[in-house]
Order: C-alpha cells, then sequence, then structure tokens
C-alpha cells in the first residue's frame, strides 16, 4: 500500500485537533468564582420552614453555605432581625447588630450544612430573620460582606399564661 | 477641791472621746477590710473576664494571620485540608468562649503555626515544581504533531520495507 499523502492529512488534522484539546484542558483555569448560602429546616430539609415562634423558645435552624473561589475561604454567617421591606441588597446589610453568628472556613469545592439555634425576645408580626454571608477578606484584613443573603418570615407571639378561671 | 473635780471631768471626758475614737476607727477598719473583702472577688472576676476578651481577641487574630497564609497556599493548589480542619477545631472553641476552651485553642494555633510557617516556606519550591510540570506537559502535547508530521512517514516507510524484506522482485 503506498503511502497516500491525503490520508496523511487527515491524521495529522485529527491528532492536532486532539493534542490542542488535550494541552488547553492541562492548563490549570478557574470558572466563575462564587459562594452560596441556604437555608434549610431543622431536619437540615428544604421546606416546612416555622411560620410561628414563640418569645423566648429555642429555634433551630439550618445553614447551608458552599465556597467555589478558587481557593480556601473563611466564611462567617450573620442572622439579624429584619422585617417586611426592611431586607439587605446585594450591596449593602442590614444595619442591626447581628443575634447569633457562626464562623467556618472551606475549601475550594466544599460546602457545609450546620445547625444554628437561637432564642428571640421580641415579639412580632412578619419578622424577617435574616442570614447574611460574610467573608474574611485578606487583601484588607477584616470582614466584608459578600453580598448573599437569605431570610424567613416569621411571627413570633408571646404565650399569655391562663389562669383557669370558673363561672359560678 | 473644785479645781480637782474639774480635772477629773475633763480627763473622764478626754477618756469617752478616746474611747469613742477608737471604737470608730475600728468600725472604720471593719467597714474598709469588709469592703475590700467584697471588691477582692468582684475585681479578680472582672480580671478574669477582661482577660479572657483580651485571649479571644488575640486568638482571633492569630486565626486571620493564619488563614492569610492558607489561603494563599491553597490557591496555589496546595493540599491544606489538615490545616483547615485544624482551624476549623481553633474557632470552634474560641466561640465557646470558656477559659479551658481557649486554652485548647491557643494550643491548636501553636500547632498550626509551625506547619503553616512550613507550608510557607515551601510555596516557591511547590510553585516552581508545579509550573514546570504544566508547562512540559504543554510543551508535549503540542510538540506531538510536529514530530508526527516529520517522523510517521519515515516510520511507516520502514515498517513498509521491513515487512517486505523478503520480497522478490520478477521480471514479467
Amino acid at each position: 500500500m503506498r503511502f497516500d499523502e491525503e490520508v496523511f492529512a487527515v491524521l495529522l488534522a485529527i491528532v492536532v485537533v486532539a493534542c490542542i484539546f488535550t494541552a488547553a484542558q492541562s492548563i490549570p483555569r478557574h470558572g466563575e468564582a462564587f459562594t452560596a448560602i441556604g437555608l434549610l429546616n431543622e431536619e437540615c430539609k428544604i421546606g416546612d420552614y416555622p411560620r410561628y415562634i414563640v418569645v423566648g423558645e429555642p429555634v433551630t435552624l439550618c445553614i447551608y453555605v458552599s465556597n467555589h473561589l478558587g481557593k480556601p475561604a473563611l466564611l462567617q454567617v450573620r442572622m439579624k432581625i429584619g422585617s417586611r421591606g426592611y431586607l439587605p441588597t446585594n450591596t449593602t446589610p442590614l444595619n442591626t447588630t447581628y443575634v447569633v453568628v457562626l464562623e467556618r472556613v472551606l475549601d475550594d469545592g466544599e460546602n457545609v450544612t450546620q445547625k444554628i439555634t437561637f432564642v428571640l425576645n421580641r415579639t412580632g408580626t412578619n419578622l424577617a430573620l435574616v442570614f447574611e454571608l460574610w467573608r474574611f477578606d485578606t487583601s484588607v484584613g477584616r470582614w466584608v460582606y459578600d453580598g448573599k443573603w437569605v431570610h424567613l418570615y416569621v411571627n413570633v407571639t408571646r404565650v399569655v399564661p391562663s389562669w383557669g378561671l370558673r363561672r359560678g | 477641791m473644785r479645781d480637782r473635780s474639774r480635772y477629773a471631768d475633763i480627763f473622764i471626758k478626754t477618756l469617752r472621746e478616746l474611747c469613742t475614737a477608737v471604737i470608730h476607727v475600728k468600725i472604720l477598719k471593719t467597714c474598709v477590710v469588709s469592703t475590700l473583702l467584697l471588691l477582692i472577688p468582684v475585681a479578680l472576676c472582672s480580671l478574669q473576664k477582661v482577660w479572657a476578651k483580651d485571649l479571644r481577641d488575640e486568638l482571633w487574630s492569630r486565626v486571620e494571620e493564619l488563614f492569610t497564609v492558607i489561603e494563599k497556599a491553597g490557591s496555589e493548589g496546595m493540599d491544606v485540608k489538615e490545616l483547615i480542619r485544624d482551624l476549623n477545631k481553633a474557632i470552634q472553641l474560641i466561640r465557646r468562649g470558656d477559659e479551658e476552651s481557649l486554652r485548647r485553642a491557643k494550643a491548636i494555633l501553636d500547632g498550626l503555626s509551625a506547619r503553616v510557617e512550613e507550608i510557607s516556606r515551601e510555596l516557591p519550591r511547590y510553585r516552581l515544581v508545579r509550573d514546570l510540570c504544566t508547562y512540559s506537559r504543554v510543551a508535549l502535547l503540542l510538540s506531538i504533531p510536529v514530530a508526527m508530521y516529520f517522523l510517521l512517514p519515515r516510520a511507516y516507510l520502514r515498517l513498509w520495507y521491513r515487512y517486505r524484506r523478503r520480497w522478490l522482485v520478477e521480471e514479467r
């Protein structure tokens, strides 16, 4: 069989394409860098969130946090109390002090689901339990708001003791 | 007689005042001592709280320092899983805030400091080796088509001749 130039050209083209593709794949690169936060119920599942909360009674929820920044991240979740119409935005957090805070270092691609228990000491209708995601920025050496938050509207009530009054 | 009785009165009066003063001083001393006894435990408690807060702040700043190095090493591709696990342990202990937890957190951070320092020293060498490996792999892959262009026809011909080595050419 004679060495056909056309066959050689086709083979060469296939090899060129395959090699360039493999070389491009072997160069390390990071995709879009992002973090994520999610709110889960007491059993760490989506849905069936508490709607009514009693003042002074402990409430447990689950927080899911994920890191895809391409590097380890020191993340902090700050729980604050907001209301309907008073929520954080992508750029500004709530201007109130936090009720609960939890920190965690996550490696790139790692996520964590952690229970968070807190007690509310004020009543209100449509109060927003806001969970903001903060990140320790090593370039400035302080905590910065990551622009992500989740919230849950609840009605917080107080239990009034009944004295058992009877007629007659 | 009258003078003598007057002197006696003065003497008795002075003695009485002296006794009252002594009693007052005693009462004052008792008051001071009891106040001090009350104040010492309060002061000790406050001191302990201040100490714990200072230690907590100090440990937090150490956590931040260590994390800065770990983040740098992790972003370069070094395996920092163990360090992250220990740092998370220390953070949890610091959050608990009691004396024992703070001591344990300090011990963990002391151990981490040495390992982080080692990683920090190794980082330039790791980066060099990683870059060399990556670029060598890319260069090798890109040289395959060039090598194939020059070598494949020759290799094919060599094989072709070898396969037909014992063939005889016949004249028709």
